[in-house]
């Protein structure tokens, strides 16, 4: 009796050695990886219009027209029959971006009209670049200069108009 | 206790001794019987390359971009455009090698969603797809197959820009 007890023993020992052997080679029949998921989201291409900057084609005669030609740096000249007149001024207009860091984006500025009631005057734009690429820090500033037509039988006055500058990343 | 166990003994032999007998007692045939074992090779899975999604702007409305395990990638909503910059890591599948026994079946899966984050930011990331159609493969002959994994990522609006990262699982089992 005590000798058949030692032997059930011994056999629930085999038995509890062998149950997790089991196991172990059921697991041969399955493996699991761990896969690496990864995504950049960048920050947005804020432009920002530099406050009290403006595409300024100064104060000029216009005699039988001709065209104003403002530079993107600003600098002031006249085509045809118009003439500034003492005192006047030209500046290009200006505009700041933030965004992603050391990042390449492209700058589109739309053609415009300034008004003074029904007269009307059209302009094209010129930005200083086509491209640029933010800082280190993500930021970027740009000028706008532009050609603005003159026609005959304009009303003498204050004119004003707008235009779209767009910033996208390339 | 022990003469019980000792007719039961008895008994045992009796019944022995009579299959014994009736062995010998009528013609005697003998067939070789087949026994085989197949000591199968692990299945093991490797992960090899990431799961990218590249880069993408804040979304303005959000969206989902999808790679698919074939290669490309879609997307809904302003994902589209929230995409189409220059990407110094383009978007890709997961590739994972499964090794074991040449031409075993094997079942890929995996959890139906995870999040990859950035510090406390996070994004979904689910739908896993293998290889497009099926959800598995077969072991090559040469006791190896790459496949590949997809996933879509789902990105809200006005989502914090940085870098996410995470992890998923997937598991392939014989059969």
């Amino acid at each position: 009796m005590i000798f058949n007890k030692h032997i059930l023993m011994a056999t629930s020992i085999i038995a509890t050695i062998a149950t997790p052997v089991v196991a172990n080679a059921a697991t041969g029949n399955t493996s699991t990886a761990t896969g690496a998921a990864s995504a950049t989201i960048i920050a947005p291409l804020v432009l920002t219009h530099t406050a009290a900057a403006t595409l300024n084609f100064g104060k000029f005669t216009t005699g039988t027209g001709g065209a104003v030609v403002v530079t993107s740096g600003g600098v002031g000249s006249v085509t045809g029959d118009v003439g500034f007149v003492p005192g006047s001024t030209n500046s290009a207009d200006a505009f700041g971006l933030t965004g992603d860091v050391s990042r390449a984006f492209g700058i589109i500025t739309t053609a415009g009209a300034i008004t003074n009631g029904s007269s009307s005057m059209a302009f094209i734009t010129a930005p200083s670049a086509v491209a640029g690429t933010t800082s280190a820090s993500g930021a970027a500033t740009f000028t706008v200069g532009g050609t603005l037509t003159v026609g005959t039988g304009l009303v003498a006055g204050s004119y004003s108009g707008t235009y779209t500058a767009t910033v996208v990343y390339q | 206790m022990t003469k019980r166990r000792l007719a039961a003994l008895c008994a045992t032999i009796v019944t022995l001794s009579a299959t014994h007998a009736l062995a010998r007692s009528g013609d005697t045939s003998v067939s070789t019987g087949s026994a085989s074992a197949v000591v199968a090779i692990t299945t093991k899975l490797t992960a090899i390359s990431a799961l990218q999604f590249g880069t993408m702007t804040q979304p303005v409305t959000g969206g989902t971009i999808t790679i698919s395990p074939l290669g490309g990638f879609t997307t809904t909503g302003d994902l589209g455009s929230a995409t189409a910059i220059a990407q110094s890591t383009p978007p890709a599948a997961a590739s994972f090698t499964v090794t074991g026994m040449p031409g075993m079946l094997f079942a890929a899966s995996g959890v139906s969603q995870v999040t990859i984050s950035n510090g406390s930011a996070k994004l979904t990331l689910g739908q896993f797809t293998i290889n497009g159609s099926f959800s598995g493969g077969q072991i090559g002959a040469n006791g190896s197959v790459m496949f590949y994994i997809g996933g879509t990522l789902t990105v809200p609006a006005g989502q914090a820009p940085g870098i996410y990262a995470g992890t998923f699982p997937i598991t392939v089992t014989y059969f």
